[in-house]
């Protein structure tokens, strides 16, 4: 399994669409802050954040993470990776969790320049305007940050913070996963990826008076993030947790059960 | 005794109402090369994924190196080296990288391995070139010397010359052989085209719709497509005992229609015919003929 990960990453590091994906990743986290911060000098009217809209980490991650994931399984079996994956002596439950796990890191890969320019905002001691339009989690703590003073414990609970969108991403990309593997094509991954990114919420304000629905769609790795700030209680970070980690449990057990007896062209 | 590296009994693989391999049963020996020989859509391709575990056989057992249980036929899956269709590798990365790629996938560790290999196959000076600038020729060499990578005690190819040009065909074909005599290895080569298999297995598994028509040695092939003089009369009993006596013809054989069949002195014709007509026998029949390898197969297949 182990080997199949080192592969994955060897494979990636040689791919152009993942440098492409880490690089537009930073420059857009990096544009993002930058505009936060030119806009609580005062320099850039509000209503600059809509055309930046795009580069906020809810769009972009989700987007470039399918890109780069919906390629390096489709070119799996493409390129018929995956019968040496086979013929190396790895079960086809193995070779999923593998893939669950590279996909978890080059998910973090994407996510971590958003992670990093939100750390070193908030000590680096600037000031930073709040992003006002699409829920960002690791813009709305770089603007809560810039708020008060800043304690230790603060930014500990950033550091804590930026590592939970980790996950809670790496949770909505094992969506891909079964996607991947049924298709063996990167177009339907980065459209469920799209359609997911908002559909969602879109449901989750349709039900939002629905008991039961309500509630269920709470418990998934998107809309969760609306409750996820610095003020945010612990029940609902440790609730945050346990959503992606069932979430990445269930898309695990979806694709396990398709790939288990699967033709391999 | 006799060293089994593969054995499957009753094999069955069915697509709905498709039957692709139907009570497959077959004995691979260690060390020798088997060609797997059939028609476009027989089940070779079929038979050879449910050997490498990329297709799942509806009935029937399988075993690997003796190990017939899920788990252990998927750890013995690290003896076989396999090349199944034709090799579509990564064409933006370069040879080395490619074969780097499959030597992290299968944990090989020594990196010297990848040069070795490629200068097995001819592939030595483009190592460091794209694999999406290589010819259908060189796709495959890479393709054998991935398959090669893990030192298989199996190696499955499928179709492994299609794409080559006749001195890479006589390459491959060198190359196998040399697999089996210096590193007793077992291969299983598949090939619509059994005058080319010809000059590489040691044996014969012929398939046709999904089921095995008949295993033979090299020496039993050629036998079943050697030259014979066909005599026919009313006495074989008489003849055979002339043939025997007179001429000191051992080898023949009578067929079920008291047709007798001489496979040594055959060229021999007016002695043959005179001693015959000495001994009272009168000749009802005189016949050379062979089958061609073609016709051979086509025979076994029920083809015309």
């Amino acid at each position: 399994m182990m080997n199949i990960i080192r592969a994955d990453l060897y494979r990636v590091s040689k791919s152009k669409v993942f440098k492409i994906a880490v690089l537009l990743s930073a420059v857009s986290a990096i544009s993002v802050a930058c505009l936060l911060y030119l806009v609580s000098k005062g320099s850039v009217a509000q209503d600059m954040f809509v055309k930046f809209s795009l580069l906020v980490d809810t769009f972009l991650v989700p987007f470039l993470s399918s890109l780069v994931i919906g390629s390096l399984i489709s070119q799996d079996f493409e390129s018929k990776n995956i019968h040496d994956e086979i013929a190396a002596g790895n079960g086809r439950n193995a070779i999923v969790v593998a893939k669950l796990c590279s996909s978890t890191i080059l998910t973090g890969c994407i996510v971590l320049p958003y992670a990093l320019v939100t750390v070193l905002g908030i000590a680096s001691r600037i000031s930073f305007a709040k992003y006002v339009g699409i829920p960002s989690v690791f813009f709305g703590i770089l603007g809560d940050a810039s708020e008060g003073a800043l304690s230790g414990q603060t930014f500990h609970t950033c550091i804590g913070l930026c590592c939970l969108m980790v996950l809670i991403y790496a949770a909505r990309v094992s969506l891909y996963l079964p996607i991947a593997f049924k298709t063996r094509k990167t177009v339907p991954v980065v459209l469920v990826a799209i359609l997911s990114t908002f559909g969602f919420d879109i449901l989750y304000a349709l039900f939002r008076n629905v008991k039961g629905a309500s509630e269920a769609l709470k418990f998934l790795p998107y809309t969760i993030t609306n409750d996820i700030s610095l003020h945010a209680s612990s029940a609902t970070l440790i609730e945050a947790v346990c959503a992606s980690v069932v979430f990445m449990n269930i898309m695990f057990s979806i694709t396990k059960g398709y790939f288990r007896k699967a033709e391999i062209k | 005794m006799k060293q089994y590296v593969l054995q499957t009994k009753h094999l069955t693989k069915k697509f709905k109402e498709f039957h692709a391999l139907l009570d497959v049963s077959l004995e691979l020996e260690k060390g020798k090369i088997y060609g797997l020989i059939g028609k476009n859509g027989a089940g070779k391709t079929t038979l050879m994924r449910i050997i490498s575990g990329l297709s799942e056989a509806s009935s029937g057992e399988i075993a690997l190196f003796g190990k017939s249980d899920k788990k252990r036929y998927e750890k013995e899956l690290k003896r076989i080296g396999t090349l199944i269709e034709y090799p579509t590798l990564n064409g933006g990365m370069t040879a080395k990288e490619n074969m780097r790629l499959h030597r992290i996938i299968r944990g090989i560790p020594n990196e010297e391995r990848e040069e070795e290999l490629l200068e097995l196959v001819g592939l030595g000076e483009v190592g460091n070139k794209l694999v999406k600038d290589f010819s259908l020729g060189m796709h495959q060499r890479l393709g054998i010397a991935i398959a090669l990578l893990p030192s298989p005690e199996l190696l499955i190819l499928d179709e492994p010359v299609n794409g080559l040009d006749p001195v890479g065909v006589v390459e491959i074909r060198t190359l196998i052989r040399q697999l089996c005599e210096q590193r007793n290895m077992t291969i299983l080569i598949s090939s619509h085209n059994l005058p080319e298999l010809y000059q590489t297995a040691t044996d014969y598994i012929i398939i046709d719709q999904g089921m095995v028509k008949k295993t033979l040695t090299l020496e039993q092939l050629e036998q079943e497509c050697e030259q014979y003089l066909e005599l026919g009369c009313d006495e074989s009993e008489h003849l055979v005992e002339v043939l025997e006596r007179r001429l000191g013809i051992h080898h023949y054989k009578v067929m079920p229609d008291q047709k007798v069949r001489l496979y040594e002195k055959k060229e021999e014709v007016r002695k043959i015919v005179s001693t015959m007509i000495e001994e009272g026998i009168l000749p009802t029949h005189i016949y050379t003929a062979g089958e061609s390898l073609e016709n051979y197969f086509l025979s076994v297949i029920g083809g015309e």
